[in-house]
């Protein structure tokens, strides 16, 4: 056992964090097999009292939910589906923040191109007209799913083009315009991409597929939650540009691929494992919020979030409908924490 | 017109819940699971007793505290846009008829009223000197006013068409004529309405709060800025209504009824939310209680002393499953008949049971035309998959094989208790081998998305009384004139002109047996081709503490509080009798 894989498994709160994330998950995938319900199903004979649903005892364990089913098959399947988004899309936002970040911390301070003044202004002269213009001509400018902005832009771009080609010897005008660098952009999408309202988008992608399912959820959780990552990871690769062992790559004439594969990469890797891990907590309080506001997962699927919006309207009669989803989320957003604080820990170069 | 009326989020909740989503539902988890242990614990403080015996005489004075979560846009009967105004309008306007505790047509500020034999025109002798709350005396020429004020297109009225049977409604609402041809003064107190052909519902219309009169002061025609001035037994002051905020509203003392009412003032408060109004009720600081979880209903049922002081009230709304008649696979009707009939109730009663009640037909009980007799559409799952087997889908439960073999998508909103009801919908068909997939939208855009054509092929819909009668629900959700391109009331898009031809029939027919007759024969024609599984009525439960004397479960008014009054000498001690573990959180700060 390497001596960093050891001080990893004797760090205390490594050793918490996966015990509660590991308890879950198997709680997750053993617990629908100790009971004779489904989580979807109702039992409206045996699963209701006299005017409400029965709380938790030898036939349902963790009581029965507003609509007679069984809480713990659907704590239990929740859970799956809690984890299994979680997992997946940090995976995703993970990935993909990575990428951009080596790319945009490699290129940063590189030459880009410049972009034609004619296009930066008719570009903006668009945008303002989106903004501020009357709504008959936003809605023509946005119709047939925006083409005619979107052939606007393109023929900017041709327009501007084509004058630069032509004008190459001639005036300075026309050739200059704001440089934009590989970096810059992506690190302007970043911007953009943050100070995008979450919520919006979600909502917005729920009422044009008119029905969320785990996958939307998920792919949108991670085309959204990889822009922290992509700044953290820039930073770190900037820094390791300066080091030794990575002059030496490039002065040996090393490709860029390989470089950014084998120097840079296993060298931002500790830190994005600690960002990984606490991001996972973050998409399950995320998934769970959008679950509880009605813009997650369409019911009948339990998902931790609805079964809390679901409970708590009954908590004064039911309170175990409330406290059961309450708890789960509790415990793996801590356990994914406490993980990802022992792995931020135990990972430390300085302690190597 | 009148849809299921839902209660509005409360906005404070959605916005926080929208910024910091996810702090916010852990805050709330966090509050809620301790709160949720609390709330289990203790009882209900008994309720404030009255101080006099029960048969004493009325006492003059006080002020009665009422409250809702909903809120109200005006106080015009012209412009009725609110559920919830119907409790202030019966208050502040009187009409020539009104429901009697019966639910029966009776005069009010008209003396007396005939009909003519041909049952086309009702006279109306007004009571000689009732005065508006402005002090001046209600006379025919006001009550023709104030009727064509509500029916002139300048009024936003969404009820005018109700009362197009009356003479020269066409040209009067296309502005052709100034004058509504059929309403007449005959004399300083006699008025006449004349219609185009006999309407049996134009009297229980008549006696809503459309047409009641308004003072001289709301003119010929509809404006907005009209300050509510009518001549029932409480008059608005200057400022009396603060948009958002409260209702105040006094006694008026020249109200026709001499030593009535009792009440010096009524003070209805808006916004206040659910546990807010249980928490100031238990603490006297509200004297009546509408609005209440599921959870606050069972524990006011569980405790005996609250008994005589709660009751439920009619049934106003039915609700079911919109099946539209021009999509597959609900275009055929064995397809409808099968869900009709694979629909167990009693499990969409026990989705909230304090509320919700089975229902097979599309009258809820009580209302004039209901039938208890018919049965209906009845639960029988193997006459469903017999159906389903005539529709070309046949099913077999053992095997779980067969069935309709598309997925249909059902849309809901995420309002009450419909996403519930949703999920039992999906269970109760997959059993005939019907697989549902649900769709949940806001409900601005349910509305618009259910009323369109050949956009949703099955969803929850219902409708809310406009007029206690039969021929409401029929008419507005069944009849072919409902069916529009956009914004249809009739969301099956059901056709039938047979049915069209009996509830016509029963509109016309003056005669209650023969009509009784028509409405049970549309209601078995309906069942039968299964527009709509009915599902549920809904009904609410009203609360009022021990010492509001003389207040009432009325069939047609909700909160009626007109004539009720305060026995308590004290007011101000109310708060003696409530222990600490259930006083609100401010006076617990406070101490």
């Amino acid at each position: 056992m390497s001596p960093r894989l050891s001080r990893l498994l004797k760090n205390t709160q490594v050793r918490l964090g996966l015990g509660l994330v590991g308890t879950l998950a198997l709680f997750s995938t053993l617990a629908p097999m100790l009971s004779s319900h489904d989580a979807v199903t109702s039992d409206f004979e045996r699963g209701s009292e006299a005017l409400g649903p029965t709380g938790p005892g030898k036939l349902f364990w963790f009581g029965a939910d507003r609509l007679y089913r069984d809480q713990l098959v659907r704590l239990a399947e929740g859970g799956r589906t809690s984890l299994w988004i979680g997992l997946s899309a940090t995976l995703l936002a993970t990935v993909l923040g990575t990428a951009v970040g080596i790319v945009s911390g490699y290129y940063e301070g590189a030459p880009g191109i410049r972009i034609p003044w004619l296009f930066v202004v008719g570009a903006s002269a668009l945008f303002g007209v989106t903004i501020y213009g009357p709504l008959d001509l936003t809605t023509r400018l946005y119709s047939h799913h925006g083409l005619p902005a979107i052939a606007i832009l393109v023929a900017l771009g041709l327009v501007s083009s084509a004058m630069r080609s032509r004008s190459r010897s001639r005036t300075q005008t026309t050739r200059s315009g704001p440089e934009l660098g590989l970096d810059a952009a992506l690190m302007r999408a970043v911007d953009v991409g943050l100070a995008f309202p979450f919520l919006l988008l979600v909502m917005a992608l729920g009422s044009a597929f008119e029905r969320t399912s785990a996958t939307t959820i998920l792919l949108t959780l991670g085309f959204s939650g990889w822009l922290g990552i992509a700044r953290v990871v820039r930073a770190k690769t900037i820094g390791i540009r300066n080091q030794e062992f990575f002059v030496a790559a490039r002065a040996l004439g090393q490709r860029t691929h390989k470089i950014l594969w084998l120097h840079v990469l296993p060298n931002v890797a500790g830190p994005v494992i600690v960002l990984a891990t606490l991001s996972v907590a973050q998409m399950i309080v995320a998934e769970s919020a959008l679950s509880y506001l009605g813009v997650g997962i369409s019911p009948p699927t339990p998902t931790w979030g609805y079964m809390l919006f679901e409970g708590q309207e009954v908590y004064a009669t039911a309170p175990w409908l409330l406290v059961a989803p309450f708890v789960a989320i509790l415990t793996c957003v801590l356990g994914f924490n406490v993980l990802g604080e022992g792995l931020r820990e135990a990972l430390d170069p300085r302690k190597d | 017109m009148a849809r299921p009326r839902l209660p509005h989020p409360p906005l404070a909740l959605t916005l926080a819940s929208v910024t910091s989503a996810g702090a916010s539902l852990l805050l709330l988890a966090s509050l809620a699971a301790p709160a949720a242990v609390a709330g289990c614990a203790g009882g209900l403080p008994p309720p404030l007793p009255a101080e006099s015996p029960e048969n004493a005489p009325p006492r003059r004075g006080g002020t009665l505290r009422m409250s809702s979560f909903g809120d109200i846009r005006g106080l015009d009967p012209a412009n009725i846009a609110d559920g919830l105004v119907s409790t202030l309008h019966q208050l502040l306007f009187a009409g020539l008829v009104d429901f009697d505790d019966h639910g029966e047509v009776v005069p009010r500020l008209a003396e007396r009223y005939e009909r003519s034999s041909d049952g086309r025109t009702y006279r109306f002798f007004l009571r000689k000197g009732v005065l508006f709350h402005d002090g001046t005396e209600l006379l025919a020429d006001d009550v023709k006013r104030s009727i064509e004020r509500a029916l002139h297109p300048s009024a936003p009225n969404p009820y005018a068409s109700f009362f197009a049977s009356i003479r020269g409604y066409d040209a009067f609402a296309a502005k052709k004529t100034e004058d509504l041809e059929g309403v007449r003064v005959e004399g300083t107190y006699v008025v006449s309405i004349t219609l185009v052909e006999p309407d049996s519902t134009f009297l229980p219309l008549l006696a809503m709060q459309i047409l009641r009169p308004v003072c001289k002061s709301g003119g010929r025609r509809y404006t907005d800025t009209f300050q509510a001035c009518g001549a029932g037994p409480f008059k608005l002051p200057e400022g009396g209504f603060l948009r958002g905020q409260s209702v105040t509203l006094l006694r008026h003392d020249g109200y026709y009824e001499a030593g009535k009412p009792y009440l010096d003032s009524i003070v209805f408060s808006f916004g206040v939310t659910i546990s807010a109004a249980k928490y100031k009720f238990l603490n006297g600081d509200l004297d009546t209680l509408r609005d209440l979880t599921q959870g606050d209903v069972l524990a006011f049922q569980r405790d005996p002393r609250w008994a005589p002081y709660a009751a439920y009230d009619r049934e106003r709304q039915i609700m079911g499953e919109a099946m539209n008649t021009e999509l597959a696979p609900f275009d055929n009707v064995e397809v409808r008949r099968a869900v009709a009939a694979a629909l167990d109730r009693s499990h969409y009663e026990k989705v909230k049971p304090t509320t919700l009640r089975a229902a097979t037909q599309p009258i809820p009980p009580g209302t004039p035309g209901y039938d208890p007799s018919l049965r209906g559409q009845e639960h029988d799952l193997a006459a469903a998959l017999e159906h389903m087997k005539r529709a070309g889908y046949p099913y077999d439960p053992a095997t779980k094989t067969g069935g309709y073999p598309k997925v249909i998508p059902y849309y809901t909103y995420r309002q009450g208790v419909s996403e519930y009801t949703a999920q039992v919908f999906a269970q109760e068909v997959a059993k005939i081998g019907l697989r549902i997939e649900l769709r949940l939208v806001n409900y601005p855009t349910y509305i618009a998305q259910i009323g369109r054509r050949g956009r949703v092929s099955v969803g929850p819909w219902g409708w809310s009384e406009d007029y206690p009668d039969a021929i409401d629900f029929l008419e507005s959700l069944f009849h072919t004139k409902g069916i529009a391109d956009e914004d249809a009331s009739n969301v099956s898009f059901y056709r039938s002109p047979s049915f069209d031809g009996l509830v016509d029939a029963a509109k016309r027919e003056l005669e209650p047996v023969r009509r009784k007759d028509l409405i049970s024969r549309a209601v078995t024609k309906l069942c039968e081709d299964a527009p709509f599984a009915f599902a549920y009525s809904v009904r609410f439960y009203d609360i009022h503490q021990g010492y509001v004397r003389n207040y009432r479960v009325h069939p047609v008014w909700p909160l009626d509080v007109s004539f009720a009054w305060i026995d308590r000498a004290n007011a101000n001690a109310r708060t003696h009798a409530v222990s600490p573990t259930h006083a609100p959180l401010g006076s617990l700060l406070h101490r």
